[in-house]
């Protein structure tokens, strides 16, 4: 049956159809069943059913042949395959048809995701926008998480470690190993940690409104450019982006790089960008030695992340993984829309919930392990369990060993060695350990009695304060300071121990050897879960070299950071 | 069309936005979308996501352990938009 109309094919085309209509409406039994152009083209774009059913009619196995005879000769004169030669010519039919029939009334508009698409994308801008997108995030969630830390901290410190002693003194466990087990080793270490949620919220908080907004589709599109400018595969930009959250994933996303170069080189450089369970180490030592900067330093912390890897990408790329494919994509922005409070909660939600319920698991196996070590006397030395001084400890004697190495970044004392080595375990262990080893020598302060009604009431009243004290924070991040007076600097047990540790350790430079640690945190080997997946993807060999690479760099870097700063009076 | 759209996938030196091409091609999003679309199903695109196949944290003993949701759930990845990778064959080039 004839249609009303038929798209032109081009000439050759156009002939091998015509001869192929010819050869099918001499076979009656393929006529009566297909539309002998239809037929034609179908099978000249390789139409896989009809190639298997046309054998089975009179003449099919004839036409076939001629099918195949035609696609050899148009192949001889197009530069590529029958079928996308045939869907082309449709298509540009069809886009003419549109622009005969559809008529604009006006001119273009560009909608407001354009107008904003061409700042935030633009080759020129596109990367200072990130940037500064970036700063912005840190500096909100290191600021506006103060005031709630600060809560939690009063609150773990105060009430719950009040009630928990009077709970185990009710029992007649006062006094006991238990008691210290759960006060000084569980309290603390997994306190230690908790005491970050609100970090942790606040950063998930400003992500999940840039990706609800639309704006993390964006950042990956200007820095895949800027992958591409050095070098790098441009995908490789999109298991980074990952590796912010948590790096376990990010290995796993670079199975999307089908290159194996491309994906090795990617995985070497995912543990570079900072995870979530850095956070609480930057804003602990960020406020212990920069507390007029701490967003600024922290913010920094993920600059110099980026920074090495990119660094370290251009010359694995131009050496080990030599290779000049460049890669060309095409990415769907989605349109800008405003962020729903439900959804920003739900995906917060989720990722903190991950954060604490770690805490409650992996955290408090590895408090109740080093307290156990601790508490042990090593070998030779003075005391029983429980009653030895920690410095005397199975822990502080086999961090030790180690201490030595770290002098020359300025912190070679057990403590931080050790609170490195359990960062292997999960790197929040970093500070739930110094809370162990620090707040070991917290002196308990005198309280008044209060009954448990007025702890609850004063825990309420103290959130209440704090989400005040955080609304009050948001103008003076721009200069507008509504506190009646600048706020004491509020520097806890933990804080004031590791400042002095490190201002030992440093010969009265500790804040060149915070930064030194930070850096060293930053860069040095991923938890074991992360090389399990770095094994699981990259095989091996190469996470042997990554860890080894990495320990060695870390020491590299901070060395650099310690002895360059004193060498240029700093710190 | 498709050869047009193709050719100025590869003008674009790198990475180019489904709308900067709409745009440049004076084609709906839509329409492109379509014939994106076909080109992936005859190997000149590759489609991806960043949802690979067997990715599962739980099976390493991952941070989220027994309540990993794989990785189409993990709440610690932030979504990345769909890309189309050209893909190294000959097409209409020149």
């Amino acid at each position: 049956m004839q249609t009303g109309f038929s798209i032109y094919y081009g000439r050759d085309i156009e002939a091998e159809i015509t001869r192929l209509q010819r050869l099918v409406e001499n076979s009656p039994s393929i006529r009566t069943l297909y539309p002998p152009r239809w037929l034609a083209i179908n099978l000249l774009e390789g139409d896989q059913n009809l190639r298997e059913r046309l054998p089975q009619l009179e003449g099919g196995q004839v036409v076939l042949t001629e099918v195949d005879n035609a696609v050899e000769r148009l192949e001889r004169i197009y530069p590529d395959e029958i079928d996308i030669i045939i869907a082309d010519n449709r298509y540009g039919w069809i886009n003419g048809l549109v622009r005969e029939a559809v008529r604009r009334t006006g001119p273009e508009s560009r909608t407001l995701t354009d107008r904003i698409d061409n700042i935030v994308t633009n080759r020129m801008l596109g990367i200072p926008v990130f940037f500064i997108s970036m700063w912005l995030v840190f500096m909100l969630v290191t600021e506006l998480s103060v005031p709630y830390l600060n809560w939690i901290e009063s609150v773990i410190n105060g009430p719950v470690t009040e009630w928990i002693a009077s709970i185990l003194a009710s029992i007649g466990l006062s006094g006991t190993w238990l008691e210290s087990l759960i006060l000084d080793g569980i309290i603390v270490g997994v306190g230690g940690v908790l005491v970050f949620v609100p970090v942790l919220m606040f950063l998930y908080i400003s992500l999940s409104i840039l990706e609800d907004l639309g704006y993390m589709a964006r950042a990956a599109f200007v820095m895949d450019r800027l992958m591409q400018a050095i070098g790098l595969h441009g995908k490789s930009f999109l298991p980074m982006l990952v590796g912010f959250g948590c790096s376990v994933p990010a290995f796993y996303a670079t199975r999307t790089l089908e290159n194996e170069k491309d994906r090795v080189l990617t995985g070497l450089l995912v543990p570079f960008m900072s995870c979530g369970a850095r956070l609480p180490v930057y804003v602990l030592f960020a406020a212990i030695f920069y507390p007029r900067n701490a967003g600024m330093v922290v913010f920094s912390m993920y600059l110099v992340g980026i920074l090495v890897a990119v660094l370290l990408g251009i010359i694995l790329k131009n050496s080990l993984f030599k290779g000049k494919e460049k890669s060309i994509f095409v990415m769907e922005l989605p349109p800008y829309r405003m962020p729903t409070f439900r959804g920003i909660w739900r995906h917060t939600w989720d990722r903190t919930g991950s954060f604490i319920k770690n805490a409650w698991t992996l955290i408090m196996a590895v408090s109740i392990v080093l307290w156990i070590l601790l508490a042990i006397p090593a070998p030779g030395n003075a005391g029983s369990p429980g009653q030895a001084d920690v410095d005397n400890s199975v822990f502080a004697s086999v961090s030790g060993l180690i201490a030595p190495v770290l002098r020359p970044l300025g912190f070679g004392t057990w403590e931080a060695a050790g609170s490195l080595v359990t960062g292997f375990v999960a790197k929040e262990v970093v500070v739930s350990t110094m809370a162990q080893i620090y707040g070991v020598d917290e002196i308990p302060q005198e309280t008044a009695d209060t009954t448990f009604l007025q702890d609850v009431w004063a825990i309420v009243a103290g959130f209440f304060r704090a989400t005040i004290d955080t609304i009050k924070t948001i103008p003076k991040i721009f200069g507008i300071d509504f506190f009646e007076q600048e706020p004491e600097a509020d520097s806890s047990a933990l804080m004031t121990s590791v400042y002095k540790s490190f201002q030992v350790s440093s010969g009265g430079h500790g804040a060149l050897a915070g930064l030194a640690f930070m850096v060293f945190v930053l860069i040095y080997t991923p938890c074991m879960v992360a090389i399990a997946a770095e094994r699981q993807e990259l095989g091996m060999k190469w996470t042997w070299i990554s860890i080894i690479g990495q320990l060695g760099l870390a020491w590299v870097l901070a060395f650099i950071v310690f002895q360059g700063g004193l060498a240029l009076g700093l710190g | 069309m498709l050869q047009r759209i193709l050719n100025q996938i590869r003008k674009s030196e790198g990475t180019v936005s489904l709308d900067e091409l709409s745009r440049k091609l004076g084609v709906e999003t839509s329409a492109l979308e379509g014939m994106l679309d076909y080109c992936v199903r005859k190997g000149i695109l590759r489609e991806s996501q960043d949802f690979p196949e067997g990715a599962d944290c739980e099976s390493i003993g991952g941070g989220c352990g027994s309540s990993c949701q794989g990785y189409h759930g993990c709440p610690l990845i932030a979504r990345m938009p769909k890309t189309y990778e050209l893909q190294k064959r000959k097409v209409g080039e020149g």
